[in-house]
């Protein structure tokens, strides 16, 4: 019982702290909302998993929730890799643009000062 | 540093070259040279491309934690600088797009740190302007290589493999040379965007794509201990292999 109260508080806290301060779309905030609440649903009722686990032809429910876990996990760890390569690539884009508006040395700079130096610095061209 | 001859390594180019047209082409070829932490070696890198006839230098500095940039400073060429690391694809695509803006007919990639021979550069561009290809890339086993060791050869030998057999599929010796030249024109079609050093494959990947005529001429490398120090080590090749394969499995 103690296990119970600690972890759903844990959730229940989780999840408001997630559609509070995480800013996302609806349909992201809908199915987060419905995770939480479905986990809280099975800390309330363990043996809910088993008779899921059973319909869907899993022995025992920590089994089910360790494969749905896993399938999770695998799925975040994609969608974050997308997201992570879409932003390096705008990075790749930003830190391109600012080198080509302003190069640090020009061709020109180094043939001026070749031929400023080359007339003695004595102020005739 | 300069100690053989431009001929040793492809005699018959050489002799089949009219002179003065190598150096017109020359004047419309920008040779881009990525950097990062050259700083001991870049200037040098820079003036013999100068010495040896080149017009048109830019160097893109990736965010180098050494003084790469101003080592530069007073010759006659371009140098722009990444504010964040992003790697040599990245550097090279900086230089390319730069070179393509300013009017560059030819473009050449050089590495910068000095394994390279300028006098290649003059061979390379004489190719493309006869016509018949797009696009030259270099190989270290057509020429000679000083001081390559064994290790570095099968590893070498081992890329080439892997590349074929995975992406690009095209009839080469070498994969992972980093001197190439190529018309300006076709250049957005060999666009690399692979930040990392999985360029050098993505770039025969899109080589393959366009179908663009190619051709391999020997060029010369020299392995000093500083740019084997500088150099990609074996378990870059790891990371290169799992770059090419999430690539291919995700994204395409």
């Amino acid at each position: 019982m103690i296990f119970q109260v600690l972890a759903g508080l844990t959730l229940a806290g989780a999840m408001l702290w997630f559609l509070v301060v995480v800013r996302s779309r609806t349909l992201v905030r809908l199915f987060i909302a419905a995770l939480f609440l479905a986990g809280l649903v099975l800390l309330l009722v363990p043996e809910l998993t088993t008779t899921l686990a059973r319909r869907v032809g899993i022995g025992r429910g920590a089994d089910l929730i360790t494969y749905v876990s896993l399938i999770f996990f695998f799925v975040t760890g994609v969608a974050f890799y997308l997201r992570f390569k879409r932003i390096e690539v705008q990075l790749t884009e930003i830190v391109r643009g600012l080198a080509l508006l302003a190069p640090v040395q020009r061709p020109e700079a180094a043939r001026d000062e070749r031929a400023r130096l080359s007339s003695g610095g004595a102020g005739s061209p | 540093m300069a100690d053989t001859p431009p001929s040793a390594s492809a005699p018959t180019e050489a002799a089949a070259r009219p002179p003065e047209r190598a150096t017109r082409a020359l004047a419309d070829t920008w040779v881009v040279v990525p950097a990062y932490n050259e700083a001991g070696v870049i200037r040098g890198v820079v003036h013999e491309l100068l010495e040896s006839g080149v017009r048109h230098v830019v160097v893109v500095d990736d965010c180098s934690s050494d003084p790469t940039a101003t080592a530069l400073r007073g010759l006659p060429c371009t140098v722009l600088r990444h504010r964040i690391n992003l790697g040599q694809g990245a550097a090279l695509q900086t230089g390319i797009e730069h070179a393509v803006r300013e009017g560059a007919r030819y473009l050449v990639t050089f590495d910068g740190d000095g394994q390279h021979d300028p006098r290649d550069v003059a061979r390379f561009v004489a190719a493309l302007e006869t016509g018949d290809v797009d696009v030259v890339l270099g190989s270290r086993f057509l020429g000679r290589a000083e001081g390559m060791d064994r290790q570095r050869a099968l590893l070498l030998r081992a890329a080439l493999l892997f590349t074929r057999l995975t992406v690009s599929g095209l009839r080469l010796t070498d994969v992972h040379n980093g001197l190439r030249a190529f018309r300006a024109e076709v250049a957005p079609r060999l666009a690399l965007t692979q930040n990392r050093m999985a360029h050098a494959s993505e770039f025969l990947a899109r080589l393959r794509a366009s179908r663009l005529r190619y051709r391999e001429l020997p060029n010369s490398v020299r392995y000093t201990s500083y740019s084997k120090a500088k150099g990609q080590s074996a378990l870059g090749a790891i990371d290169i292999v799992y770059e090419l394969l999430v690539r291919r499995l995700l994204l395409r």
